[in-house]
């Protein structure tokens, strides 16, 4: 028997139609040609189901993984993925959370959870070691997040932690997030929908293990003083002072703010959302995921009449969708709607998002008034408010929202109002003044997300350094570089806010030499930087593969008209578009595919994949 | 000649409160984005500067009215 250290080498199958599981071992080639977390899952998905299936259909697969540095001394070591077919794109999604649950669950001695088929009735997984049970949970059907997390800890034990759906993810509405430690979320792409669709209400983990480390003094002196690097940088740092608010100032200056729908990228009301507005009002402290030195959560309370509650946000994604580009800037007003998308389970950029196009659409004649029952305007914080707990309950015109704004859109006859791609609704980034992310929203293997490939690190926040957002040039190359170092930083099992800027060179290509050091010490595996980008390249080009399967072609890898022809107004991108014609042939070049987005059989031998 | 000085986020902190991060200043002609911005203290380095929204060439020198925007650089959002 093989030694694994960093993995357990060991995937806990569910088989909900049957109600059985059982424990697989993995094969120690395998582990390192897929690094783990979302690397090892997709070769899971891939091998497991037809990609063409229906997402919502008991053949879909849900993969919660988590990968070598989960759990250990690394910092920010605390991420897991779900990894499933979206029923909102109908495409790959991978969707991260951290919070305590990804470390919970890694304490079960499981690399991996993969959930088949569907149960009867509604269940719920409680892990507890190598004791597993499949529980049902028709009692909890229909309660919120919150209050199914206190019931399930209060029949398994009080010291677990939980993954689980709200009302949204029951109803299979396609924003559907599922929640962990109550307040954090793997959000995108309706990854809730397909927890939903299987009736698996939630996930409960604890455990005693503890992961190998092939270098145990090495990690505790290289890992764990990045860890002290990290925190003594974090003390200081924008991000545990303000969390991500203090970004709407900064897109708002660069004219890329989502603004109306994306109309505009500058917001007259930014300094009602920004984060020394949520500090003055409602920030109680900040917060953080297990064990992180960056402490970038947002512990809020909001006490104005009407919007009160307390919990957790919002953080930027959220203001801009919420907020900016529902024409709002009431800050207790976005927070309140952060709030409910926590309780009742639900991706904040697309709720807000589909909000706005209704918003769009509606001020442009095209949505009637008759079908939503009132007027629904850019600005209206109660009717933003209002229509997002309609669609989570799927209520009146709520049934359309929960389909997501690319259907809401295209049921009118006018899918260019969906701000998308593959049907993914865009995060905070107008990408007329940020090019690369452009590219990256056009291409990434889930659709418009910034967490694919996040370039607007170098575009906008000058990590690691600072480059142009309105050229072209040299994009291309970028993009493939910060697609597969991101996926490598999902396959770890680490946060990009600490990858980014500490695992990698200091250098815009985003060199891995301190995470392969990370891999090495933890898993004994002999990585170079080299051979971990090869592995990242390995497990994108399968994803690619998967998006192939699933009915993909190069039409899909595309942005909405209003980014490729109507120009930006005021800012300093003011007259731009994305020249995505341009961008992407020299994109698929870099990639080694062929003229229609293919993978040539040359690069599938050289990945392996052939 | 005026220029405007908005500095956001933790970078608030090299203005008086009262300011909220914005100043009009009153500059001379051929001064850059980064002597303004190093004489209020503000470390270059570590900085991510614009120029009305654009990254400006470090030499370039200001005009009247223009908008110096600097921050932290960090992670993302």
């Amino acid at each position: 028997m093989t030694t694994f250290n960093g993995w357990y080498g060991k995937i806990l199958r569910i088989d909900l139609t049957n109600q059985t599981t059982k424990i697989e071992t993995v094969d120690p080639q395998f582990a390192k040609d897929y690094i783990g977390g979302r690397g090892w899952a997709i070769k899971y998905l891939m091998d497991g189901m037809d990609p063409a299936a229906d997402a919502l259909s008991p053949e879909n697969i849900l993969i919660f993984a988590t990968g070598p540095l989960t759990g250990s001394p690394a910092p920010t070591g605390n991420r897991y993925m779900v990894v499933t077919k979206s029923p909102l794109t109908g495409v790959l999604t991978n969707s991260n959370s951290g919070g305590d649950f990804p470390t919970w669950m890694k304490r079960t001695g499981f690399d991996l959870f993969i959930f088949e088929g569907r149960a009867k009735t509604p269940v719920y997984l409680w892990v507890n070691d190598d004791q597993v049970e499949i529980r049902p949970a028709d009692h909890i059907w229909g309660k919120q997040v919150p209050e199914t997390t206190d019931i399930m800890l209060a029949e398994t034990h009080k010291k677990a932690r939980v993954a689980c759906i709200g009302p949204a993810g029951e109803r299979l509405v396609k924003a559907a997030a599922i929640m962990n430690d109550k307040d954090r979320a793997a959000a995108r792409s309706g990854v809730g929908a397909v927890m939903g669709s299987k009736n698996l209400k939630g996930v409960v983990a604890m455990g005693t293990h503890k992961i190998g480390m092939a270098d145990y003094d090495g990690m505790q002196t290289f890992g764990r003083a990045m860890s002290r690097e990290v925190g003594e940088a974090s003390k200081t740092s924008v991000l545990r002072i303000y969390g991500t608010p203090y970004v709407p100032d900064v897109t708002n200056e660069m004219g890329i703010l989502p603004t109306r729908n994306f109309q505009t990228g500058r917001f007259e009301g930014v300094e009602n959302i920004n984060g020394p507005a949520l500090n003055a009002s409602f920030l109680l402290r900040p917060g953080a995921c297990h064990r992180c030195p960056i402490v970038c959560n947002r512990i809020t309370k909001v006490d104005t009449p009407g919007y009160e509650g307390e919990g957790e946000g919002p953080e930027y994604e959220s203001i801009g969708a919420l907020g900016s580009s529902c024409g709002v800037d009431n800050l207790a007003a976005i927070t309140k709607a952060n709030y409910l998308c926590n309780e009742y389970g639900m991706d904040t950029i697309t709720v807000g998002m589909t909000i706005s196009c209704a918003m769009e659409m509606y001020e442009a004649g095209i949505i009637p008034e008759s079908d939503i029952g009132e007027p629904l305007k850019f600005g209206d914080a109660d009717g933003m408010i209002k229509f997002l707990k309609k669609m989570a309950l799927r209520e009146g015109f709520g049934d359309k929202l929960a389909e997501g704004s690319y259907a809401l859109a295209a049921s009118y006859g006018h899918p260019e109002y969906s701000m998308t791609a593959k049907k993914l609704e865009f995060p905070g980034y107008d990408p007329r003044g940020a090019k690369g992310m452009g590219l990256l929203y056009a291409t990434s293997n889930i659709g418009a997300s910034h967490m694919a490939g996040d370039l607007a690190y170098a575009e906008v926040f000058g990590t690691p350094e600072k480059i142009d957002p309105l050229t072209t040039e040299h994009k291309p190359e970028l993009i493939m570089r910060y697609e597969d170092a991101f996926t490598l930083i999902d396959s770890a099992g680490l946060c990009v806010f600490m990858s980014v800027r500490y695992a990698f060179d200091k250098d815009v290509m985003l060199w891995p030499t301190r995470l392969a050091k990370l891999m090495n010490l933890t898993t004994g595996a002999d990585y170079t930087p080299e051979t971990l980008l090869q592995a990242a390249e390995r497990v994108y080009n399968l994803e690619r593969l998967f998006l192939l399967k699933a009915g993909v072609t190069k039409a899909d890898d595309t942005l909405p008209p209003r980014f490729l022809e109507e120009p930006l107004t005021e800012g300093p991108a003011a007259g731009h578009v994305v020249e995505l014609a341009e961008m992407l042939p020299k994109y698929y070049a870099a990639r080694g595919w062929d003229d229609d987005g293919v993978p040539t059989p040359e690069k599938l031998q050289e990945l392996g994949l052939a | 000649m005026k220029v405007f000085i908005k500095l956001v986020a933790t970078y608030r902190e090299y203005l008086p409160p009262e300011c909220k991060g914005k100043v009009e200043m009153d500059v001379a002609e051929g001064v850059t984005a980064v002597s303004i911005l190093s004489s209020l203290g503000i470390p270059i380095e570590e900085s991510v500067v614009l120029v009305d929204g654009r990254s400006p060439n470090p030499e370039e020198t200001l005009y009247e009215g223009a908008t110096v925007f600097a921050f932290p650089a960090t992670a993302g959002g």
